[in-house]
Formats: C-alpha cells, sequence, structure tokens
C-alpha cells in the first residue's frame, strides 16, 4: 500500500475510485447479460408484440412525429382499421426513434432495427443506476451498490428486457424506478426540484407503459400511511401537491390516457388523497391558532359534513357513469376470478395467469427470502419524526415497506407483475445484505482483547461467527449470480421467431419457417392481400409481410376477433361465406405435427371456439368434444374433423410417413393418427407449405364465373 | 503490379485496357449517338462509315443450354480497310459483346444503332480493325431473355421447353462465302426445329448448314423448341455498395432482388410432392452459387427480416465460393429479395500509382459473379473516403448513368464522395472487361478520423472542468473550504507520481521474473 | 497517364488491432481516472495546467483506443 503513489492511498479517493469502477462494471455486465439470443442467433426483434412497436417506430423514423401521433393504420383490422396514434403508449418509440435521431445526427449509422434490438439492455443498464441511486436514498452507499449489482441480473427483469425484446416493459421498469427514487429524494428534501423531476419522470412513465397506474396508486397510499402513522410533514405536503396536480395534468397529454385521468376509477384514489391531505394540512393550521377544545369542535363538524358531501358525490358519479369502472384488466387484479369468467381473451393470455412458487424462485432465488429479512431491517431502522441523524430517511424506509408488500400481492396474482416485483426485492433484499454485513464486519475488524476475555455485550467466538455469516453470505451471492446467469442463458434469450432444436449428432438445427412463409407471403402476393389468420400472427404479419390482417394481438375489438373464430371453426362452406364477406385473399395458419411444434392452432382452437361461442350462442364447445375429450383421430367429433382449421393443418398430410413404425399421418403433438384423411377443399387452395410444414397459406378461390 | 496497355505496342499479358476516362459530369453514353444517325429501311449502311468486305466464311455456334444464349462468331474476312460493320440480331437483348482477332487482341466496337432491312431488326456494330488485307474475327455475343418458355405454365414435377429464335443465316451486310450454325443445348429432347437443308441434329447439337454463298442480310427465320431446365435466374434489381477504408480495407454489400423467369406454375406448389421427391421437379431454383473475389472474408447472407442460416461459404476453394439457399425456393414467376456482403483486404483490390504519389486507383469486379444470373438494372455505388478528391471511373463498355453524390457515415463531418453508375442488361461476363475507379488522397487525411475522435473525449473533459467550477443552486453560493489535507494525501508533481508508478511496475515486474528462480532452488 | 501501380497496405495491420485496442483504452482509462480524481477533491483550488495536460493525455489514448475498437469490431470507418 505504500508504494503506491499518493493519490491512491488516502481513503475518500480510494472509495470514490472503487464505487465509480463497481458501478461501470455493474454496467457493462447489465448490457451484456442480456446479448445471449444476439450472439446466439442474430440482432432480431422477438416475440409478436415488439413488431407492432418496431413497426410503429419505423413509421415514427420514416413519416415524422406528428404523422405518428395522427397514424390510422388501414393494414390491420380489416375493414375497420386502427387508430395506432390514440391506442398506444408512444414513450418506447419516441425513446428508440430519438435514441436514432441523436445517433445519426453524429453520423453514427446504426439502423434503427439493431436501435430497437438493443434499447432495452441499454435502459436496463441505466435501470442498475437509477436503483443504486434509490437504496442510496434509503440506506446507504454500500446498499445502493449491492442493490444495483442485484438488480443488473435478476431473472425477473430480465425476462422483459433481453436483447430483441422491444417491449414496453424494457423502457417502463427504467422509468417507475426513476418516479420512485425522485419521489423518495422529494419526500426526504421537500425540495421543489427534486418534486418537478419526479412530476416529469411519472410523465415519461405514463407515456411507457399502462403499469402507471401502480404508481399513481401506491404513492397516494404511501401518503396515506404516513398520515395515518403521525409522519405528516410540509415535505410531504410539497411532494404529493406538486407531483399530482402537474403529473395529473401532463399524463393526459398522452392521447391513449386523455381524461381517464380525472374520470376513471383507477385514479379516483389519488384525487382522493389529494383533498384528504389538503382537508388534514387545513385542519393542521387551524389547529395551530385554536385552543383544543374549539379545535375538537371544529374538527368533528367539518369533517362530518365533508365525508358526507364526498359520499354523495362520489356515488352519484359513479352511478351517472361519468367515473368510470374500473376495467376488465385491472378488475381482474382485484379479483383474479373475474377474467376467467367473463373475459376469455384476456384469460387466455399465458401472461395473465396466476404466479405459481416455482415461478417465484425461478425469477427472483435467494431474494426471495431476503426480502422478509429486509423487510425486518427497515422496520427495526425506523426513526421518529425530526430525528437529525435520520436524514428523513424513515420515510423513504416506509415507502419500500409500502412498495414491497403491495407489489408482493400484485405478482402472486399475474405472472406478468413479476417485473414490477423484481427491482423492490433487490431494494429491498439489498437492505438486508448490507445491514447483515455491518453487523458482522464491526466484530472482524475490532481487536481481540488478551486472555479471551469477551467485552459487553458479545458472545464467544464472535470473530469465527462473524467470519462465517459473512462466508455464507458471499456464497450465497456466488450462486444467487450462477443462477441468474443460468436462468438468462437457458430459458429467456430465446428469439421466438427462430426455433432451433439439436438433432442426433448434437448439431444444430433451426427452424425458420415462421419467416420464410412471411417473406413469400410478401414476395409472392398482391400488395393489398388481405391474410386472415388467429390473432397471435398479425403483429408479427404486418410487420414481416406487409400485408394487411384481419386481427392482431391488440384484441380490441372482441367480436371481430370472434368472427375469425367462427371461420376456423365452422364448415368449409360455411366459413367460405364469412371469409367472402370479410374480403379474405389468403388464410394462414400454423402447424406443429410434423415437427412437434406444441404451440401450434389445433392446440389453440378451444380457445378459438370459445372466444366465437362468446358472441354466437350457436357455437358450444361441447360439439367439438367427444365424452369431454379434445381428439382429432378417428374417435374426434365430426364438427371438429370437418372443421375448416382441421382441414387446413391436415390437408395431404395424411399421405405424410412422420415416424418410424407409426401409421402415416401421424400427429407429432397429439401423438394420434389422424382421423379425417381424404378430403377435399372446395372453396380455398393450398399455395404454399413451408419446410418443416410449420406454416400453411391457403387462398380463397375466387367465385367462379358461371353459376352452379 | 499492374500495369496500363499500350496500344502502339502490342499486347502484354496482365495489362489493364483503359477507355478514356470519364469526365465526370453528365452523361457518358454512347446511347446518346442514336438518335444522331438515322437511315432508310431499305438501303445498305452508307458506306462513308464503313468499308467493304466479304466474309469468306462464317463459324457460328449457339449456345443455349443455360438461361441465356452465347453466339460465338469466327469470321474470317477479305478486303480492304479497318473497319468492319457487324450486325446482330435483337440488339437490345445483347447483354454482353466482345469482339477480338483470332489472336486475342481486343477490337474497339462501338455500337452505332438499330436499324430494319428485309424485315430484320439489328445493330450495327462499327469494329475497327487492325491494318491488313485479311483476318479473323472472333465475336461473342451473350444474349439475356431470348429463351421463351413455351408451354408458359407446367405443373410442377414437369420438365420446362423453351423457344428459341434466330435467322438460319447469319445476319451480316457482306457476302458470305460459307457458313455454318451449330446449336448446343441442354438436353437430346426437342420437341421442334426449323428445317433448311442441310440440316442434322446430333444428341444435343443441330447443325444448321453449311450455306454457300449468301446475300447480305438473307433472311430465313429459325425456330428450335427444346427442353431446358436450367435456372432462369433473373436480378431485376441489382444495387452494389462499395466502400473503400484507407486503413485496409475495402467492404462490398450486393442486394439482389431475383424473380424466376421460366415457365410459372400451372397448379399450386405442393409441399408433400416437393418433398416426396426434390429432383422432381426440375425446372426449379432451390440452390444458388456466387463465386466471391479473393480474400473474401466476413461474408454475410440476410434480408430485411433477419439473417438466413442456410448458406455454405468455401473460402478454401479458389474462387471463394458461397453456396446459399433464399429463404423460399423459386418456382416461374416468384420473386425473393436478400443481401450478400463481405470485407476485402485493400491490398489485392487497391493500388497507389508511383508516379502521382496520392493518386490510388480500385480495380474490384463489376458485378457479383452469380450462377447463371441475368442482371436487368444494376447500380453500383463506390464510397470513397472522406477527403477525396478528383474521384473518376473509367470503364471499358458503356454506363447509362454516372452521378458524383456525398455519403455520411461513422466519424464523417464533410461527408464520403461517392460515385453511382447505372447499367441495363449485364451478364457476370462483364468481369473479364475490368475498369477502374481512381481519386486522389492525402494520407494526412487519415488523420481526420483520431483527431475528430481525441477533440471529442477532449470537450468532454472541458464540459467536466466547466461544470466543477460552476454551482447550480438557487440561494447563497456556498463557501468550499478545502478539508485538510491528509497524511499521505499530498500531490505530487506528476512527473513525481509516474516515476513512484514507474517503480511499482518495475519492482512488481522484477518480483515476477525473480520468482521462477527461486522455485529452482527449491 | 499513370505509372505503375503497388498494391495499397493499411497503416496498421489487422493482427494488431486487438492489443492496440486494449493498450491504449487502459492508458486512456488511467489518466481519465487521474482527471476524475483530482476534480473531486480538489474543490477549492484547481491548478488549470494540470487539468488540462490530465484531460490531454486522457482523451489522446482514448481517442485512439476508441478508433482502434471500432477498426477491431469491423466498423471500417
Amino acid at each position: 500500500m505504500d508504494s503506491l503513489p499518493g493519490i491512491f492511498r488516502s481513503e475518500r479517493n480510494q472509495e470514490l475510485l472503487l464505487r465509480i469502477l463497481i458501478l461501470a462494471l455493474i454496467y457493462v455486465i447489465a448490457f451484456s447479460t442480456r446479448l445471449y439470443s444476439v450472439l446466439r442467433y442474430e440482432s432480431v426483434i422477438h416475440e409478436f408484440d415488439p413488431y407492432f412497436n418496431f413497426r410503429s417506430t419505423q413509421y415514427l423514423v420514416n413519416e415524422g412525429f406528428y404523422n405518428f401521433l395522427n397514424w390510422f393504420d388501414e393494414g390491420s383490422w380489416y375493414p375497420l382499421g386502427r387508430i395506432v396514434g390514440g391506442t398506444v403508449y408512444p414513450g418506447l418509440m419516441i425513446t428508440a426513434a430519438a435514441v436514432y435521431w441523436v445517433l445519426n445526427f453524429f453520423n453514427i449509422t446504426i439502423n434503427i432495427r439493431n436501435v430497437c434490438v438493443l434499447l432495452a439492455p441499454w435502459f436496463a443498464s441505466n435501470t442498475a443506476m437509477v436503483t443504486y441511486f434509490l437504496a442510496k436514498e434509503v440506506k446507504n452507499t454500500g446498499t445502493g451498490l449491492l442493490a444495483a449489482a442485484l438488480i443488473a441480473i435478476v431473472p425477473g427483469y430480465v425476462s422483459r428486457s433481453v436483447a430483441g425484446s422491444y417491449d414496453n416493459e424494457g423502457i417502463a421498469i427504467f422509468t417507475l424506478l426513476l418516479t420512485y427514487a425522485m419521489w423518495v429524494k422529494s419526500v426526504k428534501t421537500g425540495s421543489l426540484l427534486w418534486s418537478g423531476l419526479a412530476t416529469l419522470a411519472y410523465f415519461y412513465m405514463v407515456s411507457a407503459w399502462g403499469g402507471y397506474i401502480f404508481i399513481i396508486n401506491l404513492i397516494p397510499l404511501y401518503v396515506f400511511v404516513l398520515l395515518v402513522s403521525g409522519r405528516y410533514s410540509s415535505r410531504l405536503y410539497i411532494a404529493y401537491c406538486t407531483f399530482y396536480t402537474i403529473g395529473t395534468l401532463l399524463s393526459m397529454q398522452i392521447t391513449f390516457v386523455g381524461f381517464q385521468a380525472v374520470q376513471s376509477s383507477e385514479h379516483m384514489a389519488a384525487f382522493g388523497m389529494f383533498g384528504l391531505l389538503q382537508i388534514y394540512a387545513f385542519l393542521n393550521w387551524v389547529h395551530a391558532h385554536l385552543s383544543n377544545e374549539s379545535y375538537n369542535r371544529f374538527f368533528n363538524v367539518s369533517v362530518a359534513s365533508l365525508v358526507g358531501f364526498l359520499a354523495i358525490s362520489f356515488t352519484a358519479a359513479t352511478a351517472t357513469g361519468y367515473i368510470s369502472p374500473w376495467t376488465g384488466r385491472f378488475y381482474t387484479l382485484l379479483d383474479p376470478t373475474y377474467a376467467k369468467e367473463n373475459i376469455p381473451i384476456i384469460a387466455s393470455v399465458s401472461e395473465h395467469q396466476p404466479t405459481t412458487w416455482a415461478s417465484f424462485f425461478f425469477d427472483l432465488h435467494v431474494l426471495v427470502i431476503l426480502f422478509p429479512a429486509g423487510l425486518y431491517f427497515c422496520f427495526k431502522d425506523i426513526k421518529s419524526l425530526g430525528d437529525v441523524k435520520d436524514d428523513n430517511r424513515t420515510d423513504a424506509k416506509i415507502f419500500i415497506i409500502c412498495y414491497g408488500i403491495t407489489s408482493v400481492y400484485f405478482a402472486g396474482v399475474m405472472v406478468r407483475l413479476m417485473l414490477v416485483l423484481a427491482p423492490i426485492t433487490c431494494v429491498v433484499g439489498a437492505i438486508a445484505i448490507s445491514s447483515t454485513l455491518e453487523n458482522y464486519m464491526k466484530p472482524l475488524k475490532a481487536k481481540k482483547t488478551p486472555g479471551g476475555k469477551n467485552a459487553e455485550g458479545t458472545y464467544p467466538m464472535q470473530q469465527e461467527v462473524s467470519f462465517a455469516v459473512i462466508a455464507g453470505l458471499v456464497v450465497i451471492l456466488i450462486f444467487y449470480t450462477f443462477h441468474c446467469s443460468w436462468v438468462t442463458s437457458e430459458a429467456y434469450s430465446s428469439p421466438s421467431i427462430v426455433l432451433a432444436a439439436k438433432q442426433n449428432d448434437g448439431s444444430r438445427i433451426i427452424f425458420d419457417d415462421f419467416r420464410e412463409a412471411y417473406r413469400w407471403l410478401d414476395m409472392n402476393t398482391a400488395p393489398n392481400a388481405r391474410v386472415m389468420s388467429w390473432w397471435d400472427y398479425g403483429y408479427q404479419i404486418s410487420a414481416m409481410a406487409n400485408r394487411t390482417i384481419l386481427v392482431d394481438n391488440n384484441t380490441w375489438n372482441n367480436s371481430h376477433i370472434a368472427q375469425v373464430g367462427k371461420a376456423m371453426s365452422a364448415t368449409e362452406d360455411n366459413a367460405i361465406k364469412i371469409m367472402r364477406s370479410l374480403h379474405v385473399d389468403y388464410v394462414l395458419i400454423l402447424f406443429g405435427g410434423l415437427t412437434g411444434y406444441a404451440s401450434d392452432d389445433i392446440n389453440k382452437f378451444l380457445w378459438m371456439v370459445r372466444i366465437a361461442g362468446s358472441t354466437d350462442p350457436s357455437i358450444k364447445e361441447e360439439q367439438y368434444f367427444t365424452n369431454g375429450e379434445f381428439r382429432i383421430d378417428a374417435g374426434g367429433s365430426p364438427v371438429m374433423l370437418n372443421s375448416l382449421m382441421y382441414k387446413m393443418c391436415f390437408w395431404r398430410f395424411g399421405d405424410l410417413y412422420t415416424e418410424h413404425n407409426k401409421p402415416p399421418g401421424w400427429d407429432r403433438v397429439r401423438n394420434v393418427e389422424i382421423g379425417n384423411k381424404d378430403f377435399t377443399l372446395e372453396h380455398i387452395e393450398e399455395v404454399y407449405t413451408t419446410q418443416h410444414w410449420l406454416v400453411r397459406i391457403y387462398k380463397v378461390k375466387d367465385v367462379p364465373n358461371r353459376g352452379v | 503490379m499492374l500495369h496500363l496497355c499500350d496500344r502502339s505496342r502490342p499486347r502484354v499479358p496482365d495489362c489493364i485496357i483503359l477507355d478514356q476516362p470519364h469526365t465526370t459530369t453528365g452523361m457518358r453514353s454512347t446511347s446518346l449517338l442514336l438518335g444522331l444517325i438515322l437511315f432508310s429501311s431499305a438501303l445498305i449502311v452508307a458506306a462513308a462509315d464503313y468499308d467493304t468486305f466479304t466474309n469468306s466464311k462464317i463459324k457460328r455456334r449457339i449456345e443455349a443450354s443455360t438461361a441465356t444464349v452465347k453466339h460465338t462468331l469466327a469470321i474470317d474476312y477479305k478486303g480492304n480497310g479497318n473497319k468492319y460493320h457487324l450486325t446482330l440480331l435483337n440488339p437490345s437483348k445483347v447483354a454482353y459483346l466482345n469482339v477480338t482477332t483470332n489472336l486475342g487482341q481486343e477490337l474497339k466496337t462501338t455500337y452505332n444503332g438499330e436499324h430494319t432491312t428485309n424485315g430484320l431488326t439489328y445493330g450495327s456494330y462499327l469494329v475497327e480493325l487492325p491494318s491488313g488485307d485479311s483476318g479473323k474475327l472472333k465475336v461473342i455475343a451473350i444474349y439475356s431473355h431470348v429463351l421463351r418458355p413455351f408451354p408458359e405454365k407446367i405443373a410442377q414435377n414437369e420438365k420446362q421447353l423453351v423457344i428459341f429464335e434466330d435467322n438460319h443465316y447469319i445476319v451480316s451486310p457482306y457476302e458470305t462465302t460459307e457458313q455454318t450454325t451449330t446449336i448446343d443445348l441442354s438436353s437430346d429432347r426437342i420437341e421442334s426445329k426449323s428445317e433448311k437443308s442441310p440440316t442434322s441434329a446430333n444428341g444435343k447439337r443441330i447443325t444448321y448448314g453449311a450455306y454457300n454463298n449468301i446475300k447480305p442480310f438473307s433472311s430465313s427465320p429459325l425456330k428450335v423448341h427444346f427442353e431446358n431446365n436450367a435456372p432462369f435466374l433473373t436480378v431485376k434489381k441489382y444495387l452494389r455498395l462499395v466502400e473503400i477504408s484507407h486503413w485496409g480495407n475495402i467492404a462490398i454489400e450486393d442486394s439482389f432482388d431475383i424473380t424466376h423467369t421460366g415457365a410459372k406454375l400451372k397448379t399450386n406448389f405442393n409441399r408433400a410432392e416437393y418433398q416426396r421427391n426434390q429432383n422432381g421437379a426440375p425446372a426449379h431454383i432451390a440452390k444458388m452459387k456466387e463465386y466471391l473475389p479473393n480474400g473474401a472474408v466476413d461474408v454475410y447472407y440476410r434480408d430485411n427480416i433477419g439473417n438466413i442460416s442456410t448458406s455454405n461459404f468455401n473460402e478454401n476453394a479458389k474462387p471463394p465460393t458461397l453456396e446459399f439457399q433464399p429463404r423460399t425456393m423459386l418456382f416461374g414467376g416468384w420473386r425473393i429479395q436478400f443481401e450478400n456482403g463481405y470485407n476485402l483486404p485493400s491490398d489485392k483490390y487497391l493500388f497507389r500509382d508511383n508516379q502521382d504519389s496520392s493518386r490510388y486507383v480500385l480495380n474490384v469486379p463489376f458485378v457479383a459473379q452469380l450462377e447463371d444470373a441475368v442482371y436487368d438494372e444494376v447500380e453500383i455505388k463506390f464510397i470513397l473516403p472522406e477527403g477525396v478528391k478528383k474521384a473518376e471511373i473509367s470503364t471499358p463498355f458503356s454506363l447509362d448513368s454516372e452521378t458524383i453524390g456525398k455519403h455520411y457515415t461513422y466519424l464523417d463531418t464533410s461527408g464520403r464522395t461517392t460515385i453511382t453508375i447505372t447499367k441495363r442488361n449485364v451478364v457476370a461476363d462483364y468481369n473479364t472487361k475490368p475498369f477502374q475507379v481512381s481519386y486522389h488522397f492525402s494520407r494526412s487525411s487519415l488523420l481526420q478520423e483520431p483527431i475528430l475522435l481525441i477533440s471529442t473525449w477532449f470537450s468532454f473533459f472541458v464540459f467536466v472542468m466547466v461544470l466543477s467550477r460552476f454551482q447550480f443552486r438557487i440561494g447563497k453560493p456556498v463557501v468550499v473550504v478545502p478539508p485538510p489535507a491528509a497524511k499521505g494525501d499530498q500531490m505530487k508533481t506528476g512527473v513525481a507520481q509516474l516515476g513512484e508508478l514507474m517503480r511499482l511496475l518495475y519492482s512488481s515486474t522484477s518480483s515476477l521474473l525473480a520468482y521462477p528462480s527461486t522455485s529452482k532452488q527449491l | 497517364m499513370s505509372g505503375q501501380l503497388y498494391p495499397y497496405y493499411g497503416p496498421v495491420s489487422q493482427a494488431l488491432y486487438p492489443t492496440l485496442t486494449l493498450f491504449l483504452n487502459l492508458a486512456g482509462l488511467f489518466f481519465f481516472s487521474l482527471f476524475i480524481i483530482y476534480e473531486v477533491t480538489h474543490v477549492g483550488q484547481k491548478n488549470l495546467f494540470r487539468e488540462l495536460s490530465l484531460a490531454g493525455l486522457a482523451s489522446f489514448f482514448l481517442g485512439f483506443g476508441t478508433l482502434f475498437l471500432l477498426l477491431w469490431t469491423g466498423v471500417y470507418v
């Protein structure tokens, strides 16, 4: 140590350098760990929703900002069209376009696809920095660094922000944590500057994701908790008033939110809290000017009348519909059984299913255990209001407690909301680890008293115990790192547009059938051709094949989707009427029977029937079952074996030998031999099937020239 | 070392033939000449332009085994003069024309427009002969899109039949004493052929001739209907980007828009039948092969929705070969679009002039050597480094257009000069006719890039310095009292600190080096 | 019109790119950290010459380091 140059010797400089070095490493790690799929496959957009976001970003970059805000897309939901400008959260597209414009201004000509693919990892690095800031405000720098390191690799967050996953959550978590960090700082300092920054961060969050509802309900809840626990202060008043007023005004600038910010039930809690805060502040002020007796009388009278007035007006507003009730998606969070019975589309999305215990551990690993411990430390460190040494960190800790508990509940309702839980478990886990390390580092540094005599308040073998505990913590953290890397590599890095499998000799075989089919559509069909497919593939067909589609993943019109479902599940003669009325030129389906791909349209068929049945009562799910079982072999119900979907999937499949020792027409997903092999198609004809029969495209035949 | 051929001396191997360098502005298209000279249809071309010859013997060999038809004419001429009038049918479909003496010396050929005589529409070419009474000419003409698929629609597993139409007699403005035509087909299945005695068919070869004493512009239509399953690969639009970096690299990116111009499918595509017998669909295109220039590395193959994995690059073959399959196979009328790119080392393709030390010359192939490809529209853009002056291009063949522009990419301030050239109806044989792009570039312009980076970093540091000197708060400025210098916190002079660092490095290195010797003692 | 033509080799051979990138960037980062420490510790009085020299050295090494990083990764500027 003594041979180091003078400037490196001071502890303060060492600590500063170490901090900068650690943060820089965390930044690089958070970005690099999300690059598995780019290195293994290519830089391409994954999944379904990101393709719509990518297409919108391309439109924004090519057409300009105002054309994007006013965009009416005739290429989707034919013949209805979709008002994209008003039904999309533009934050993601605007961020990507801004990055692209800034880079190209400096002649760094990175193309827009690469910007979109790598935007989420870059924002993940920024999230780690913001988490450091947040945890530093709650406890201390060590906690901050630990929280940043944990969130850089936590699988719950990596799953939605991997390179190629160009979705709202990629930047939404950054903006969520930024809002919370600014909010915590503004409550800590009571400064208008930080409150303003919190409001701007909230505006960014509203533009990025529909989950901003969480912020606008958590912060009022937190204010309420502080009021109830007697921790009202002028800092809180300044922070919340600035946040609510300017925040609501800003959130109304987003067309998709619009007047919902003041009219829908989901925002009423914030409004109520705002009012309550004013009343509380007013009463406090009055209390300072009156004697106790008169104040009590004043209090009783005013509160009673006010509560009565508010109750009447709120009930009237909800009853007349001026304040809209909770929408289905958010109501499901409060009543998880609601969607399953009433809205099959929401229930059918796999991300909306309740979370299993295995998912919790898979996505959080050791943080599941550290979370309660961290909450305990938060409670333990609570100091009273006005404690100078505390520097107002107690208010921040109460916020962490509120955020933690509410997000645990929501994560239990819906798998998708694990994403919201992941950051707070990192912060709370960091608090737990940091507090433990602090407690056990002290004995390690203390000198051993001669003769083994223990000082007061210690226990025998203190240094050895401390050493063991710290070693155990380090081992746990190492296991955490291994788990996170393994999960990222194995589970969350598949592009899903390209499938890969290992052959018997270990070599990798790539199934690029989806893009093959989309390319065929793009190159060999008329530019204004209309394609009918199930809504899962709508965004991809729009973005890659550049054709007009009937229904897509936005699922905003249930009855239109039901029409498509009806056509898919009806006989060919009935389906052709629906298809002709919708001007369909091509039909695209997914079929996994040859390769064993399990997410094909036959497996989704029952959802098609259910959704069709939700608008047309004559379609009953039971008609497609035999004895309560869904079968496609010889024992399948005739309605099933004659449906359009069945015929399109298994056309000419009956002559194929797919496996040894199995009859021709053996479906490798359902593991049966198909029931109906010799049938003819009258009104549609096959135009293309991809190499592994994964995607099949059919053309609707023209009406014959002469009458029958 | 490459050097330029001197026309006054006999041809030296490995020399580059240059046409006059084009000026960098304006159109240098010989199509300007088209509007100038008009001939009446009944008269033979004015004698003032051409000299009179007689063809003592012409042997024509037509190879129709691929999608392009190659005519090789061996002409023995007799006469005085050095302006030979060469005529070829269907001049708009001539993709490549090369006229040499039979010893291989290239002769300058100028296109003089399209004329009609005796019902024959032909193109007139002026060939400048070396002086002498008689001699031999060898003409190679490659036609594109002259094979017409008939029937126009075939089933998936049917073979493709095409019709080839020409003239039994070789079109010439001079009298021909003896002429023979042989046609080499791709298979021995001939549906029908026109007869003009003597005609003989032998397997894949049809012979028409020998015909004696043929008058100029004799017309006799020839028609052969035969089987041809060669890939009818037409690149409707081809775009090539050649980016030169003076750090030692040339990056080439080719963009192809390919259509199968053979017979279309009568019924729809049937995957089951296709998979049962892949060789049973003879007229479709499933594989393509491209020969890359020597030294090509970092090959990529993708289209605008992502990378295409079905490719195989054999870099040890001579020339390096890229075998790839398009995303979807091509049947008649089907279309596919993709991009292909690679890096070339500059020492094989970029040369500097030792007379003029700031002049550089680029020598790359004209179009991609894609097997069996016919390019309908070719556009090539050369992106030269920043700071280039006097960019020029000179080609031995005519170009449709030539423009100078600017391109902006990494670390550019004033933009890179670009030369864009276009040409229609090209085949890969053009790569045998080298062309040159030359420009002036000073070596110190190469330093512009690091200096730009250094100044960017320096401005960042200056920004930090400025920030640390200001206080951004409302209210009274904070007076900073420097903390008391802690022990050991002395800022020694920079030199002394570097010295300490050097000592540290030296001591650690010497202890590392000393370690093995101590272990030996043990 | 033109003389003999010689092949053009780039000024730095491709095999040197990785080593040059690493060493230049490390040297740049070293001076960068010296600069940051100077900025953070000397909040009262500052020696402008010292600051500028540190910034100059850092930006020189980092500039060349970035250039060779770009060349190494295949962006031939």
